[in-house]
């Protein structure tokens, strides 16, 4: 089953804090979408409204089944408390993985304890599978040592490996690669290829310029809660080492890297893409 | 319904063992003090006592104290001992299903697809957090029967209840058979054992789940200390409120029927244990969809 990744209008206020503010995207099955902007500008909230772990104050957030090429409907109610998707055409419910604020485990398990335990809630991938992600991403799943005695890049990795074990609809990944090694960047990259490849809707949130550059279809600039700006197509941000951040050298925002396609014209209704996942 | 049996079986499994087991462990020392300070006191106070049966040992622990009547000449007694146990108990579970919501447990969350698997398996982790409390405490006053060479029983001799301040002493009285020396308040020593208070000890663990319940949907809420603050509060409460719809008012040992002339009823305790676990699990699971879920970043910065 492919899924499309639905932010209409999205609106977040918390505690009298405007926190995300009328943003509208859509992240299509099979590419790659990357979100840039500064600290706080709100990127990883959007991320856990599309998880459902936040509720929209106005607007939509979720993610949609696409069913015989169709686009489930977005049921508002549903999406914004974590039941995504499955809009009343017979789809299942999409598969979302995430890596948001950080990898988060129970401390005193091992990793393939802790991704063993996240699987058996679905029953759609088991040990064997955890395990696989494990070694995609450069870890032992034999390593019997608990998760607390992991250093910071293997938490991370282990956040990647629950984020990809279950060949998820749609892929959430707030700053992969924080604290991974260059090796394992490389490898976070191919993962999130792979995935992509595989037909997930995928999108990551990064400081690292260099990174969304070589491995997004387009990047979304957040500031301050709504959308500052639009990349469609790749990206050479090696050119803009700032841009990834929404600041060019000269200070200024980052417009015009590629295409840039101005707020008001961010198209609503973008077409599927034809995915082949079961 | 395997999933959330196996998450059930991990929040138990791992939130018992790992996530508060130094508070299990805090809360087992502060049994065994309040459970040795009684016994020492009960000894003072009858130097034949011997050995102490269960149902004594459990009453060291949790016995509270009388009702508080406004008009009467006797002053408020606060039973600092019994709030200890009850304290302690809270604390147990004050914070980890709240930080386990902004780490892991969000994680779940996403995986369930909706809230309440996840819901239920912390409310199924409460309810096994105050029943191994209460069994910690039986292990304790077993331990204390055994080195003592008390009966292994759920029974009490008048004169234990009546020395630690608690129980009606006509019914006291009564039950000891009428062995009164000089004054009315005087009860004879030596006797069996022969209060049951098997009731009175069942609607420990029950009432402690309800109490331990509230503590729970308020710190999700309202945030760990609020939990705390009435998770103690509400059994304090039950201490000078006469209301029978307060979880505390069946945590008190001394107040119940067996040792109190119109005392608590195990019956309704499990009544009132029942509805306080059920309504707090529903409205509590209601709101928790409606709640937003945030990281302790995004937490502390808004």
């Amino acid at each position: 089953m492919s899924a499309t990744i639905v932010v209409e209008h999205l609106t977040k206020s918390i505690r009298a804090t405007i926190v995300l503010d009328d943003v509208t995207l859509r992240v299509r099955a099979g590419t790659i979408v990357g979100l840039a902007g500064p600290n706080g500008s709100g990127k990883t909230m959007l991320m856990r409204a599309i998880a459902g772990l936040i509720r929209p104050t106005r607007g939509v957030a979720c993610v949609i089944p696409d069913v015989n090429g169709a686009l489930g409907q977005c049921a508002m109610r549903d999406a914004s408390h974590g039941r995504n998707g499955a809009g009343g055409n017979g789809a299942r419910r999409p598969r979302i993985g995430m890596l948001l604020e950080g990898p988060a485990f129970l401390a005193g398990y091992s990793g393939l304890r802790n991704l063993a335990l996240l699987a058996s809630i679905r029953r759609v991938a088991d040990e064997g599978d955890a395990a696989a992600a494990m070694e995609a991403i450069g870890l032992d799943p034999k390593d019997a040592r608990p998760y607390r005695a992991y250093s910071l890049g293997m938490k991370q990795r282990l956040g990647i490996a629950g984020a990809i074990m279950e060949h998820p609809d749609a892929l959430l990944l707030d700053e992969p690669t924080n604290a991974l090694d260059s090796s394992g960047v490389r490898r976070a990259a191919a993962l999130i290829r792979d995935q992509a490849r595989q037909g997930a809707a995928v999108m990551v949130a990064s400081h690292d310029a260099g990174f969304l550059a070589e491995l997004a279809d387009e990047v979304w600039t957040l500031a301050e809660g709504h959308v500052e700006g639009h990349v469609d197509g790749h990206v050479d941000l090696h050119a803009h080492p700032d841009s990834a951040t929404g600041e060019s050298e000269a200070g200024g925002k980052t417009r015009s890297a590629c295409r840039e396609v101005p707020r008001d014209n961010v198209p609503n209704k973008a077409p599927l893409a034809a995915g082949g996942r079961g | 319904m395997r999933g959330i049996l196996c998450l059930v079986a991990s929040d138990v499994r791992y939130g018992m063992g790992d996530a508060v087991r130094g508070r299990l462990a805090l809360f087992a020392v502060a049994s065994t003090v309040v459970l040795f300070l009684s016994y020492a006191l009960a000894n003072v106070m009858i130097p034949e006592l011997e050995g102490v049966t269960l149902g004594e040992s459990l009453l060291f622990v949790w016995r509270g104290t009388r009702p508080y009547v406004a008009q009467s000449a006797l002053p408020f007694k606060v039973p600092t001992q019994w709030l200890a146990v009850i304290a302690c108990a809270t604390y147990v579970c004050a914070d980890y299903p709240v930080r386990d919501l902004s780490g892991f447990g969000a994680q779940v969350v996403v995986a369930c697809g909706n809230r309440w698997k996840w819901w239920l398996a912390r409310c199924c982790w409460v309810v096994a957090c105050a029943l191994t409390c209460f069994l910690i405490t039986v292990a304790v006053g077993l331990a204390l029967t055994v080195v003592s060479g008390g009966e292994v029983s759920l029974s009490v001799r008048p004169e234990v209840v009546d020395v630690l301040g608690v129980g009606s002493h006509d019914l006291l009285l009564a039950a000891a058979g009428g062995l009164t020396t000089d004054g009315d308040y005087s009860l004879g020593v030596g006797t069996q054992p022969q209060i049951p208070v098997i009731g009175a000890v069942l609607a420990i663990p029950a009432l402690l789940a309800a109490s331990m319940m509230l503590e729970f949907v308020v710190a999700l809420f309202a945030g760990p200390v609020a939990g705390f603050a009435v998770g103690v509060a509400v059994p304090f409460a039950s201490t000078l409120i006469p209301a029978g719809w307060l979880p505390g008012a069946y945590l008190m040992m001394g107040r119940t029927s067996a040792l109190m002339r119109g005392g608590t009823s195990p019956a309704i305790a499990a009544v009132v244990a029942g509805a306080w676990i059920a309504s707090l699990a529903i409205a509590g699971g209601i709101a928790f969809r409606r709640m937003d879920i945030l990281g302790r970043r995004e937490g502390d910065a808004l």
